[in-house]
């Protein structure tokens, strides 16, 4: 039983803008305002991709109430199934990313219909548990096929030197505002699809209250099932942007760094809320690119650990995360 | 008809001592016995550095299965405890401390540094806490990168050689034989592996013990009932933490010339520690030792298996020359755990007393079904069903 918090995410909101604020104008102060506007840009594209997977991330807790640890294993795998489309049958970029996000929706869907279903979805354990061997699986299988040596990534977005424009003095490659405006979209169309449509309306009470909604004649499996693929696909429209930005190579591993990105996020923002999940995103990614050019004892090696303590601080202040919402257990 | 027996009998005593001298015995002979077929399991040294292997895993899951099987935290970052435990050995014995007294003091460290990461348990509840321990594992290769004076960094950390305990008794064990060094250390191992399982079992069964399986069942009512829930959650924590620093110990103490590479303790560590975790037996003791030979050894088969040109007379060349083959094994093992998940949700400990139920049914004589008078058979399968604690899988 959960009852949702009255005001959702205004304290969030409130305390997170305060900490940002302050935070900016310290750094403002700190080498001028030109490269804080530069170093900004370049903490947009990652976070946005850090929202992405963690809004796949939100999805799957929202349905399911477990965390997806082979959420980052299947973005990677069905990256490089775009990279096969696109590199060796020569398919355009972007239906190939578009067929790799239905294929891996498809994917997901059957894997919850044969692994997860048969569980109690109230006992998070054995879910988990089988999220964990999926990712060695998953793993396993790009590490047979397609071997350890990066590859390049075909970019959907014009990336010759030249794309590049300059906005108050910064100069920004097209494909970081592909990137930015990609998900974007995909955030609104989510966020329509989850609030303004019948499967989007059972989705929400099924990940309120599974009980319930099965009394209302919501189709619990398959609506949670609905969750799984869509979190697929968005994983795998992460997955693609990332290395579209052309910094990563594509190889069997290189989803995981984002993942424990994407985890922070997802947690930092509420592991219940959509928008959290990209506020989360965008505040890690920021993190990121700031600590590396600011705090230079600590520099780019140790973000990762900055991350984890940032996680903790702000997990202590606010146990379920700047947006999520409390839930109240009734015995 | 299955042999019956009633608990507390001398026929019972008989049967566990028994089965608890075979037991023994195995271990204590396991460096003396080579496995035939060294193309499988490896040349007599080879064999003896998997078992101590087994060893170290062993405690490590054990470790682990206290925190989540009994406690029903999961952590997936446990690889980095015993990276600590390993590098923190390494760094101690380097500085003069006694290799012995390296293994409580890198519990001691694992302890706090487990109970400061347990910590956020007072206040984040479940699936926040998993994110931050998968935070941690993925962290702690990073820390020893940047840490590069201290620990050696990509290149590792050799130990230095003269440091490994030696073995006090010449004539038990040569010191110039290629074996007997590795024998005795495997000894050693064994030694500590058991006060470790000896200690998790009297935990287990004590009143902590009990209250954490009450908080991991229903947290609410364990409250209710007067278990300190945070206490016990960080208290879980730091203790399994602290059995995976001496598993790092374990690790450390195997080798003629310990060495800490940061290659060893990643997250697949973490994974393949639930791996072997959920196929012995969540929320079991015993289950740890059969999980450690799964990951160990049935993997170094595997392992094996995928450098074979030839199988049974079938030509596996296309896969020893594979480039990717290191994928094989993985996708064994995770298949595997989902068979074990769906098939034996209790691992190989539940496979293992469902296959002596055939043969030996044991009535167990709690002490409250004397009150009862007699033994009515309902009061026996409530006490059957008591005597195991219920596993959170099933």
């Amino acid at each position: 039983m959960q009852a949702r918090a009255e005001e959702i995410g205004t304290r969030g909101l409130m305390i997170t803008g305060g900490v940002v604020v302050v935070l900016s104008l310290i750094f403002i102060l700190m080498d001028g305002p030109g490269l804080f506007w530069k170093r900004f840009l370049d903490g947009l594209g990652n976070g946005f991709v850090y929202g992405a997977v963690a809004l796949a991330l939100v999805l799957i807790y929202k349905a399911t109430g477990i965390i997806n640890f082979a959420q980052g294993s299947l973005a990677m795998f069905f990256t490089f199934i775009a990279w096969v489309l696109s590199n060796e049958q020569s398919w355009p970029v972007w239906l190939a990313i578009v067929t790799a996000m239905a294929a891996s929706a498809l994917s997901a869907a059957a894997i919850e219909r044969v692994l997860i279903r048969p569980f109690d979805p109230s006992n998070h354990l054995p879910i988990t548990i089988i999220t964990i061997a999926l990712l060695s699986v998953i793993d396993g299988l790009a590490l047979y096929i397609w071997f350890a040596d990066p590859k390049g990534f075909p970019s959907p977005f014009p990336s010759t030197k030249g794309d590049v424009v300059t906005i108050f003095g910064a100069r920004v490659f097209y494909a970081q505002i592909g990137i930015w405006s990609t998900v974007l979209i995909t955030t609104v169309l989510l966020s329509l699809l989850l609030n303004r449509t019948r499967v989007g309306l059972a989705f929400r009470a099924v990940s309120s209250n599974i009980e319930s909604s099965r009394l209302v004649g919501v189709h619990v499996g398959r609506t949670l099932q609905f969750g799984w693929a869509l979190a697929a696909a968005i994983g795998t429209l992460a997955g693609c942007l990332f290395l579209s930005s052309g910094t990563t190579q594509l190889q069997p591993l290189f989803m995981s760094q984002i993942l424990v990105f994407a985890f922070a996020s997802a947690t930092i923002g509420g592991l219940d809320s959509l928008v959290g999940a990209v506020v989360g995103g965008l505040l890690v990614g920021q993190l990121q690119t700031m600590i590396g050019g600011y705090v230079k004892f600590i520099g780019s090696d140790l973000v990762l650990a900055t991350t984890l303590v940032l996680i903790i601080l702000v997990l202590l202040v606010r146990p379920n995360g700047l947006f999520g919402s409390k839930r109240v257990e009734r015995v | 008809m299955p042999y019956t027996v009633r608990q507390g009998t001398s026929q019972h005593k008989g049967l566990v001592a028994a089965a608890s001298a075979v037991g023994l015995l195995v271990l204590l002979a396991l460096p003396y016995i080579t496995l035939p077929g060294e193309k499988w399991f490896g040349n007599p040294t080879g064999q003896i550095l998997n078992w101590q292997r087994t060893l170290a895993f062993a405690v490590a899951i054990l470790g682990l299965n206290l925190l989540i099987g009994f406690s029903g935290q999961i952590s997936i970052g446990h690889s980095a405890f015993v990276g600590l435990g390993a590098y923190s050995t390494v760094l101690m014995t380097n500085n003069s401390v006694p290799f012995y007294l390296a293994l409580p003091l890198a519990m001691l460290l694992c302890f706090a540094v487990g109970c400061i990461v347990g910590l956020p348990a007072l206040r984040i509840k479940g699936l926040y806490l998993v994110v931050v321990t998968f935070a941690l594992g993925i962290v702690f290769p990073t820390l020893i990168e940047k840490y590069e004076s201290f620990t050696g960094g990509s290149n590792g950390l050799k130990g230095k050689s003269s440091l490994v305990p030696k073995a006090p008794f010449d004539s038990m064990f040569d010191p110039r034989d290629r074996v007997d060094p590795l024998r005795y250390r495997y000894y050693v191992l064994l030694i500590v592996a058991a006060i470790m399982f000896l200690t998790a079992r009297n935990m287990v069964r004590s009143r902590a013990g009990r209250g954490l399986v009450a908080l991991r069942d229903n947290a609410t009512a364990a409250t209710i009932n007067g278990v300190p829930v945070p206490i016990y959650k960080v208290l879980a924590f730091g203790i399994s933490a602290a059995y995976c620093g001496a598993a790092g110990w374990m690790l450390m103490a195997r080798d003629a010339q310990p060495f800490a590479s940061q290659g060893s303790f990643l997250v697949d560590l973490g994974i393949t520690l639930i791996i072997g975790l959920v196929m012995g037996g969540v929320a079991t003791i015993g289950g740890a030792i059969p999980g450690a030979i799964i990951v160990v050894i049935v993997r170094y088969l595997l392992e094996q298996l995928t450098t074979k040109k030839t199988l049974l007379g079938v030509d596996m060349n296309w896969l020893a020359t594979r480039q990717g083959k290191g994928g094989v094994v993985s996708i064994a093992f995770g298949a595997l755990l989902v068979m074990f998940v769906f098939v034996l949700p209790g691992g190989v400990m539940d496979g293992l007393r469902r296959l002596r139920m055939r043969f030996v049914r044991i009535i167990p004589q709690p002490s409250w079904l004397k009150d009862v008078g007699g033994t009515p058979p309902a009061a026996v399968a409530a006490a059957e069903a008591d005597q195991v604690m219920a596993n959170p899988l099933g």
